[in-house]
């Protein structure tokens, strides 16, 4: 099993208006009331801890708006703002989660998980729901983790999630029966 | 005698309706997912971005040069 952290966020109340009298420009402040709840969340719990995804969605945000002039519109903003988020978390891990955390093969996990998919997901209050599907999630190889993450928002296609993680739309397909099977039996073992 | 039988049963049927209303209050609060797209949609909408990083990102952006044109707007509109 991998060893990270399950701490969960504060949750904070957030409205629009600060937001956009903290930005200078309205274009930017625009960019990040649109998206930075997807990023930020993704962030989360692709990297598992709190703060490091905070720090990730400061990074990616600022990242954009310095290379907001080479967008070329080839894709949507989300997608773009996706591929930056990808890029920085996969290169935290790497750098740090790669020393320190040894995550389950996919076969193993297959093994030890199969026949216990079918049972919808419960959780009995919404406050546990976020510890169980980080613990959830930790334990998924990662391309499978990405994957969930990606699909569960709905602006995007698998032909873009396909493109955001380089495998076909059908391999996308694939995978993700895979993964929603091994992320329901893991979920479903916590009771 | 007879009428207290009938208090015991009042009293069981009061003893069963609160446990009646306990369970669906449990019921109410307990959340069921089909599929782990729909537990993580739930948990996104549940989950807050900290108000520190716009503050942050603003401190940071405030050196970069401002966004001079603004057509991805429109093409994000589309």
């Amino acid at each position: 099993m991998p060893s990270f952290a399950t701490e969960q966020p504060v949750e904070t109340e957030v409205s629009t208006a600060p937001v956009r009298a903290a930005f200078d420009s309205p274009e930017r402040a625009a960019i990040y009331e649109e998206h930075s709840q997807q990023i930020y969340y993704l962030a989360l719990r692709f990297l598992g801890d709190p703060t490091q995804a905070e720090d990730a969605t400061h990074d990616v945000f600022l990242k954009a708006f310095r290379k907001l002039s080479d967008f070329k519109g080839q894709s949507t903003l989300r997608t773009w703002l996706y591929r930056i988020t990808i890029n920085h978390c996969q290169n935290l891990r790497q750098t740090w989660y790669g020393r320190n955390v040894h995550t389950t093969d996919d076969d193993t996990l297959w093994e030890r998980t199969a026949g216990a998919a079918q049972s919808p997901l419960r959780v009995l209050e919404t406050k546990e729901l976020g510890e169980r599907i980080q613990s959830a999630l930790n334990a998924l190889p990662e391309e499978y983790r990405l994957l969930l993450l990606l699909v569960a928002d709905e602006k995007l296609s698998y032909e873009e999630v396909g493109s955001l993680t380089g495998q076909t739309s059908d391999a996308v397909r694939g995978k993700l029966h895979r993964a929603r099977k091994s992320f329901a039996a893991i979920f479903n073992q916590q009771d | 005698m007879n009428r207290q039988h009938q208090k015991l049963t009042r009293k069981e049927q009061e003893e069963q309706q609160t446990a009646s209303h306990q369970q669906s209050g449990q019921h109410q609060t307990a959340l069921e997912f089909k599929t782990p797209e729909e537990a993580l949609r739930h948990d996104r909408e549940q989950t807050s971005v900290p108000t520190a990083v716009v503050e942050r990102l603003n401190r940071s952006a405030g050196d970069l040069p401002k966004p001079r044109r603004s057509w991805w707007r429109f093409w994000e509109q589309e």
